[in-house]
């Protein structure tokens, strides 16, 4: 080689070592910098000129005494090589991220790898060459990711706990739970519901609901039942209809739907419960009623006739004993029929009932209102109603519902005329309408037993009833959909609260 | 190539000692003593240094390696059975809140080449000091394999055109009462054996005053 040509390669490696974007210090047996590349210039703010021909404890006081300088040490004394990480090393340089305007009091320390080899000619250490990685961005990434990496494993360990305690809750309970994905089909499905169907879950998830409960969420043309398009909009859903089991034997359900955001998808969880039993006892028990009130009837009609009848035949020869006496069995009789009379009403709520449809809550009031009217003009009471909304309602219900409220008022009124006040108010789906009076009042303890049938707190002879009104009255609330209560103060009066869902009008309905 | 007894004395004396300013270092990094066992030094086939280590055969061993050079050449090598180095990087960071599981997998890798690091240059420098030669050390590099697979992968760079047998001169340490285990060895290529037997014998007769 000429020594142009070596002079050549030695600027070309003195280039390639200050082009370098990893810190390059070499220092010689003496311990005096002879190489200082551009990039360590950059990150410790010192310049080259300054550095070259100093001892580098003299550049760098900061790692006087550290395993940097004892690094040094054995590779120029002993010729071995040394690694410091960043993890462990507790000096480094004092350099910071290249590209970061910094001032060296202000300075953000970066993280280093050094590397120091020593540079061996003719078997001689002369000089040792000190390598400088940036690790920051890399101990950041990092860190960052072992953050991620705990954080993700929390989250596992929530999730999964989260999950055991919803299966325990999904085993343990009496309902069958059945959840649905986006094409309704079944995506678990609990012990309670293999239960009620006779499937085991690994055998009907990914079945189409429509196998167990059909029609519930598409109809027969595939059209989406009017369910589904509630259920979009969050609303819950309880129905009853027709469950079919493994045997393809029908059965009533009673199924509860609730709509359920999984990311981009609408799931549906069912909860369905068996009611055949508890339908077939509700029906005895309706079929009991029905023929009590009609097979009671016409013996007691037979009852009450003949007594009339021997009233007047008697009349005049009996004396007061006697007279008396036949007087009880007529007041006994007509009592009975009234309960007999009551009592099929009651029972007729449910199996009688027309479908749901707008009223005009105000027509249904003024209806009650005339059917009360002897009443009223009697006791010289007074009746207020405000504006009253449109509700969705059975009009021969609403009536009987209103008249029997309105009637308990007139009834159970203290010695000054009786006043009755009505008001609507809107209670977001529904309204609440309040029937007020300035009666007698009903002791706390008792506000709630009245809405029972046959409960009643006062004697026939203070007030007359039969004590189904107002079980009456909770069971068309509770057909409407409504909910009903009382607020009172004995002496002052009672407030009947009821709710009843809104409506409008169709459009040409009665307009 | 034979070496007398009395050199091999001499060069397992040598190891512990070396090992011994070793395991100085490393006791005080993990704050508990370091045990050391008897060393081995003999000529062995490269294929049985794994063997003859008798370090958890046909278990993963990672380690550490480093070149050396100049008077001898060879290889040093730090090893653990798959599992104790990690131990030892938990020990080694119980202070620093990181030793936390995540942590140290990622970090085992760094822990092990500055540990070896320190480990193998104060062996060596034991060696060099003593014989009063020169060795120069390489970056270490970190090593991981079956067996005598991790011997492979250290010479897979450079077959040995002398033959296969080389000096091993081997000792294993463990921490007190700690599932750390391990072994360092010095592999010396057999071209450098005139040389350390020259050296053993300016040794013994200068320091010991036997005429070998």
């Amino acid at each position: 080689m000429s020594s142009e040509q070596s002079e050549t390669s030695a600027s070309l490696l003195a280039y390639a070592i200050d082009a370098a974007e990893i810190g390059v210090i070499i220092v010689d047996a003496a311990g005096e910098i002879v190489v200082f590349n551009d990039w360590v210039s950059r990150t410790s703010g010192i310049s080259v000129e300054r550095a070259l021909g100093e001892q580098i404890e003299a550049v760098f006081p900061e790692i006087a005494g550290s395993r940097i300088c004892a690094g040094i040490d054995s590779a120029l004394t002993r010729g071995l090589s040394v690694v410091l990480s960043p993890y462990f090393a507790r000096t480094s340089f004092p350099l910071h991220a290249a590209g970061v305007s910094f001032t060296r009091d202000t300075r953000l320390e970066m993280q280093q790898k050094v590397s120091i080899k020593p540079i061996v000619a003719e078997g001689k250490v002369v000089q040792c060459i000190i390598q400088i990685q940036d690790m920051s961005d890399a101990m950041h990434r990092e860190s960052l990711l072992r953050d991620q990496a705990v954080n993700n494993k929390r989250m596992m360990s929530e999730h999964r706990i989260n999950e055991e305690r919803l299966r325990a809750i999904l085993d343990g309970a009496f309902d069958g739970i059945i959840t649905l994905d986006k094409d309704h089909c079944i995506e678990s499905f609990n012990p309670a519901a293999g239960q009620i169907f006779g499937y085991r879950a690994d055998e009907i998830v990914g079945c189409k609901i429509d196998l167990i409960i059909p029609g519930i969420l598409e109809l027969d043309d595939q059209r989406e039942s009017e369910i589904l398009e509630r259920l979009r909009v969050g609303e819950g859903i309880i129905l009853q209809t027709t469950g079919l089991d493994r045997s393809q034997r029908e059965f009533v359900t009673e199924v509860a739907l609730k709509s359920m955001q999984a990311g981009d998808e609408l799931k549906i969880v069912a909860m369905v419960r068996d009611i055949s039993e508890r339908k077939a006892i509700e029906q005895d028990l309706r079929d009991f009623v029905y023929v009590v009130s009609h097979d009671l009837q016409s013996p007691l009609h037979t009852v009450l006739s003949f007594a009339k009848r021997l009233r007047k035949q008697t009349s005049g020869r009996l004396d007061e004993k006697g007279e008396k006496s036949i007087g009880y069995v007529i007041g006994g009789a007509e009592r009975m029929v009234r309960l007999i009379r009551d009592l099929g009403e009651y029972s007729r709520i449910e199996t009688r009932g027309q479908v749901l449809e707008s009223l005009r809550l105000g027509d249904q009031i003024d209806s009650a209102l005339e059917n009360l009217r002897i009443g009223i003009e009697e006791c010289g009471a007074e009746i207020s109603v405000g504006d009253m909304p449109v509700v969705l309602g059975d009009s021969t219900q609403l009536i009987q519902l209103f008249q029997n409220l309105i009637g308990n008022a007139l009834k159970f009124c203290t010695e000054s005329p009786p006043q009755v006040n009505l008001a609507a108010k809107p209670m977001g789906e529904f309204w609440e309408i309040t029937v007020e009076d300035n009666g007698i009042g009903i002791r706390e303890e008792f506000q709630e037993r009245i809405f029972h049938v046959f409960q009643r707190l006062h004697t026939q002879d203070e007030y007359p009833g039969t004590g189904i009104g107002l079980a009456l009255c909770k069971k068309i609330v509770d057909r409407h959909g409504g909910r009903i209560w009382l607020e009172s103060e004995t002496d002052r009066g009672t407030t009947f609260l009821l709710t009843l869902q809104s409506a409008e009008l169709e459009k040409d309905a009665n307009d | 190539m034979e070496l007398t007894a009395l050199q091999l004395d001499v060069l397992g004396e040598l190891a512990n000692m070396g090992l011994g300013t070793a395991a100085a270092s490393l006791s005080e990094m993990v704050n508990d003593e370091v045990v050391l066992a008897v060393p081995k030094v003999e000529f062995i086939p490269r294929a049985d240094v794994m063997n003859r280590l008798g370090l958890a055969p046909d278990k993963m061993l990672k380690g550490v390696e480093q070149v050396f050079s100049g008077t001898l050449r060879g290889h040093a090598l730090l090893l653990f059975p798959d599992g104790h180095s990690l131990s030892l990087v938990r020990m080694l960071l119980a202070n620093t809140g990181m030793s936390d599981s995540e942590y140290l997998n990622e970090l085992e890798e760094e822990a092990l080449i500055e540990v070896g690091n320190i480990i193998l240059n104060a062996t060596l420098s034991v060696f060099a000091d003593t014989l009063e030669i020169e060795l120069d050390t390489g970056l270490p590099n970190r090593v991981e394999g079956r067996d005598a697979g991790v011997i492979d992968a250290i010479f897979d760079l450079e077959p040995d055109p002398t033959g296969s047998e080389m000096l091993l001169i081997g000792i294993e340490f463990s921490v007190h009462e700690k599932p750390v285990r391990g072994f360092v060895a010095l592999l010396l290529e057999v071209g450098s054996l005139l040389k350390l037997t020259e050296s053993l014998d300016h040794y013994i007769e200068d320091k010991l005053g036997i005429a070998p």
